[in-house]
Formats: structure tokens, C-alpha cells, sequence
């Protein structure tokens, strides 16, 4: 029998397609804007984003509360916005990696992140880029999900008991530096959980805070961590993450032509780093998906008693970009199971849900580990999830808004190497029975 | 040196199929030149890899240089199970993948131009 297979696929990279990415995305942008705008009158509109601007940003800060609806919508559009400019002025290609991060900068614009804040960021990685000798383009990724640290700067600026304009040079110095040692650290860090966790850049950057809080609290300088929930804008914010999965599964269908084609490949994928639906299954059949996981964190969140404020939102907006890169119903669902599991097995109240939610919604950082090892181990590492994630916030004092996302790291690198023992156990009494050799053996 | 590491992950990535296949003899030959590299691995098995068309359309996925140096760590360091079916990242380093089962030799070529 002979088989040849050569030759590299076309890719996403012509002009139109990626043309026609960034103008939905421009578009979901101009929306944001507009929702905020209409929301509020231009007064209190200003007022709020001032608000918003010369807040500390730590978690949890729901700018819903710290500025208004119609704030945090115009502070989301237009910082998702000048993400995608700049992407788009350092010919970046989109994909669903890119996706993911910007829908993620989107989602955490509700509740910690805005251009003051995530500028020193861009500028750090840009210097770090420069070093190197390499194009930003290579490090855009780390950039827009580098942004996690925002509070970091906002916090030096306005939190601290520093003047205010030795708070916004400090501030912006760390975080300059902060942006400059990102990108080689998160590579690195990949290596921790082999992959298995999402939102790397959020273990990165756990670490990366945990020092900043170590070396503000070894000069005096304890952190507040706030609790500014808003519940009072839900029906406004569930209605329009309806409207936004709405589009997005009609969207998708429509550009699929008409069909669920590319599904099957998504559902049958993982989902480990590094899995690109747009590249393995098509624009049309990642937004069904993003649609559909849109969804069913709306449900579960209704279902769980919880209400739209700010960082769910955002959550969902997260879950949202990352079913463009990782995350689908059969990897996530296992997740969400294990988190809801150890909730009520536990004495823990439940009767706020708002803790169990957002760690379930973010806890889908794991959904490789259900995507690859099974259901299983997928509810337990939902269960180990929802057991750490409220025992790391104080080691960053909540200056890395992806809490989750560091606590995922520490759950996908213990559970990995356990589950590759079994693994490997397995496949040797398989081979054992089938009478091979194995070269794995000692 | 940057793309000598580059070239040990990919070779790496590649012998973790080939292992992963119980392919267990096999050579493999590296070779720079100006521009680029290519690694060419090729062992004997008595059949074609049951999976050997999902791995190709993986390899074949376009090269894309705004994601290798961030997730470029991961190459090579997964267990090199049976049904491991992750080899995306392999694909977007990559500029050129031929794969070939013939005379109970199954054969990958890959190459890669320098960084631009």
C-alpha cells in the first residue's frame, strides 16, 4: 500500500477573510459603544469613565458599580477597540487565538481593565519585542491577555497612599516592566501544565503579582481587596449576552451555509493549547460555538440563581472568545460539573452564587483535561477548582484579574502528570496482554 | 541558535509520533542550509498509522508566525500516547510537510524556513 499526503492547506491569512474578521469584530466594538452610549446621559457617562479611570481595578471591582451600565459598556467598546486597531496597525492575523483575547480584553473591561491601565502593558511588550529584534506581532497574544495585570498599575496610582503623580509614574514604570517580562515568562510557564489550561497568561500572571504583593506588603503597604458587585443592571446584561450568542449562532450558521458542518470536528477536538477552531473547522462553525457556549453559560448562570454583574459578564464574554480556542459543550460541561459538585458537597453558602459561578464559568480554563483524559477527571478538575480558587486571591491581593486562570495552572500541573501515570499504566498492561514491547519501558 | 532549538523541538514533536506508534526503529536526518531546515524521520511499521490523515491534516495547517514564539515551549514535551492527537502547533511551525506509507516505511518530511 502506498500513501503520499503533502502540501499545506490554504490558510486564513487572505486579505478578504481577514478583512471581513476585523470588521465583525470592529462591528461587535462600535455596538459596545453604542449600548453605553444610549445607556446613560453624556454627563453621567463622563463621570462614570472618570470613575472607572481612577479606580484601583483590584479584584473584585465591578465597574457596573464603580461608574455606571452605560461606563462600562463605552470603557469595554472602546478598549476592545483600540486592542483591535492596534492589531490591525501591526498586521496582526486573526485567528481564534486572537479572538479568544480580545473577546477575554473585552470581558475584563467590565471589571478591572481599561486604556489607562493596559497601555504600560502594551508599551512593556512592545519594548520586550523591540529587544529582540522581533516583530509585536509575535508577541500580540501576550499583550492582550497580559492585560490581566492592569491593576497592577492602577492600583499604584490610586490605591496606594503615594501621591498621585508618583502613583501614575511608579505605576506606569511596573507596569512597563511588568509588560517587558511577560512574554518569556508565559512561554516558559506553559511547561508547568503542559498545555492544559487555557488561560496561561493568568498563571503567568498569578506569579507575577503574587511578587508585586510580596514586595508592596514587605514595605507596609497592605491591599485592600474590594467587593463592588453591581446586581442592579442584570436584565439590561443578560439580555444583551443573549442578543450577542443570538448573533453570533445565527451569524455562523448563515456564513456555514446554512449548515452545522465543522461542528463534529470541534466537538471531537480536546482542546489542548494549541487548537485553533477557525483553522480546524471554519469561521461559520466556530461562531455556532461561540453561540452556542454563549448560551449555555446564560442558562447556568439563571439556573444558579446568579445575576449579569459585571465579572460575569465578563466570564461569559471570556468563555465566549474561548470557544474559539479550546473550549466546547463536551470539554466544559464535565468542568462545570465538578465546580457545581464541590460547591454543594462542601459547607460552603451557596446562597450567593456568585463565587460558584465565576469559578465555574472560568474554571473552563480546564476543559482540555475533559476534552482529552475524560469526564472524570474533567469533574475532578472542577472539583480541585473550586477548591483552590478561593485560597489564591490573597497571594496576588487580587492585582491579577485572571484568579482563575492561576489557580487552573496549579490544578492542570498536578493533575496532568497523574493522569499521564494512568495513562501509561494502561498502555502498558495493553501492551502486556497484545505481547508487545514497549519502548517505554525500563 | 534560536532556530537550532526550534528544529530539536520539531524533531522532538515528531519522534513523539513516531513513539507514540510503537514505531520503534528508525533514522532520523536533520540538515541546515541558508535559509531554513529540513528533518526527515522514517521507520518501519507493518501498517500505515490508523490515524495517519488526521495527522497529516494537522502538519498541513499553515505556518503562523504570531503564535510559535508563545506556545513553541509545549513542542515535544507531551506524553507520547497512543490516541495524543495534538499536533496543531507542529503544523503552524512548520513551512512544508510530506507524509508517505510505502514498503512497510512510513516516511515525514518537514521543513522550515528561517524566521523572516
Amino acid at each position: 500500500m502506498t500513501r503520499r499526503l503533502s502540501n499545506k492547506t490554504k490558510d486564513h491569512s487572505h486579505p478578504d477573510f481577514q478583512a471581513f474578521l476585523y470588521r465583525i469584530i470592529a462591528g461587535y466594538c462600535v455596538i459596545l459603544m453604542l449600548i453605553g452610549i444610549i445607556s446613560e446621559p453624556s454627563a453621567d457617562l463622563l463621570k462614570g469613565m472618570v470613575r472607572i479611570f481612577t479606580s484601583p481595578s483590584n479584584l473584585i471591582t465591578d465597574y457596573f458599580e464603580v461608574g455606571n451600565f452605560g461606563s462600562a459598556f463605552l470603557n469595554s467598546g472602546i478598549l476592545t477597540l483600540a486592542s483591535l486597531a492596534l492589531m490591525r496597525f501591526k498586521n496582526v492575523r486573526l485567528n481564534g487565538p486572537m479572538i479568544a483575547a480580545l473577546f477575554t480584553v473585552s470581558g475584563f473591561s467590565f471589571f478591572g481593565k481599561d486604556i489607562f491601565n493596559s497601555v504600560p502593558i502594551f508599551l512593556g511588550v512592545s519594548i520586550y519585542a523591540r529587544l529582540v529584534g522581533k516583530p509585536y506581532s509575535q508577541f500580540s497574544l501576550a499583550a492582550l491577555f497580559g492585560s490581566t495585570l492592569s491593576p497592577v498599575i492602577s492600583y499604584i496610582a490610586f490605591g496606594t497612599s503615594l501621591s498621585l503623580p508618583a502613583g501614575i509614574i511608579i505605576g506606569y514604570l511596573v507596569g512597563i516592566f511588568v509588560g517587558m517580562i511577560l512574554p518569556p515568562l508565559s512561554s516558559s510557564f506553559l511547561q508547568f501544565h503542559h498545555g492544559f489550561s487555557l488561560y496561561n497568561v493568568g498563571f503567568t500572571s498569578g506569579v507575577i503579582a503574587m511578587m508585586v504583593a510580596s514586595i508592596m506588603r514587605l514595605f507596609g503597604e497592605e491591599i485592600d481587596t474590594p467587593r463592588l458587585i453591581a446586581e442592579q443592571y442584570s436584565t439590561g446584561a443578560g439580555i444583551f449576552l443573549t442578543c450577542l450568542s443570538l448573533a453570533l449562532l445565527l451569524t455562523g450558521f448563515m456564513i456555514n451555509n446554512r449548515s452545522p458542518k465543522g461542528m463534529k470536528e470541534i466537538v471531537d477536538c480536546p482542546g489542548t493549547l494549541v487548537t485553533d477552531f477557525v483553522m480546524e473547522a471554519g469561521l461559520g462553525a466556530t461562531m455556532i460555538n461561540m453561540g452556542i457556549m454563549g448560551l449555555l453559560m446564560i442558562v447556568f448562570v439563571i439556573l444558579l440563581g446568579g445575576t449579569f454583574s459585571g465579572p460575569i459578564v465578563g466570564a461569559v464574554l471570556t468563555v465566549i472568545g474561548f470557544s474559539a480556542f479550546g473550549c466546547h459543550i463536551k470539554n466544559s460541561l464535565p468542568i462545570l460539573a465538578g465546580v457545581v459538585l464541590a460547591a454543594f458537597i462542601s459547607p460552603m453558602d451557596t446562597g450567593d452564587p456568585f463565587t460558584l459561578i465565576m469559578s465555574a464559568l472560568f474554571g473552563s480554563s480546564l476543559a482540555p483535561i475533559a476534552g482529552y483524559y475524560g469526564i472524570i477527571p474533567g469533574i475532578a478538575a472542577g472539583f480541585l477548582h473550586m477548591t483552590l480558587v478561593t485560597n489564591v486571591t490573597y497571594l496576588h491581593g487580587g492585582l491579577n484579574l485572571y484568579n482563575n486562570g492561576f489557580s487552573c495552572g496549579f490544578v492542570a500541573a498536578c493533575m496532568v502528570p497523574f493522569l499521564d501515570m494512568i495513562n501509561d499504566i494502561r498502555e502498558e498492561r495493553k501492551n502486556g496482554r497484545k505481547g508487545k514491547s514497549s519502548p517505554d519501558r525500563g | 541558535m534560536v532556530e537550532k532549538e526550534k528544529a530539536r523541538r520539531i524533531v522532538d514533536e515528531l519522534l513523539v509520533y513516531f513513539l507514540a506508534h510503537d514505531i520503534v526503529d528508525f533514522q532520523v536526518n536533520v540538515r541546515f542550509h541558508n535559509n531554513g531546515f529540513t528533518a526527515e524521520i522514517h521507520g518501519l511499521c507493518s501498517k500505515a498509522p490508523a490515524d495517519m490523515d488526521e495527522f497529516a491534516k494537522m502538519l498541513r495547517i499553515p505556518r503562523n508566525p504570531n503564535m510559535e514564539d508563545y506556545y513553541d515551549e509545549l513542542l515535544g514535551t507531551r506524553k507520547s500516547h497512543a490516541d495524543a492527537r495534538e499536533y496543531h502547533l507542529l503544523g503552524m511551525m512548520i513551512d512544508d510537510a510530506q507524509i508517505a506509507y510505502e514498503d512497510s516505511e512510513f516516511k515525514v518530511k518537514v521543513s522550515r524556513k528561517f524566521e523572516m
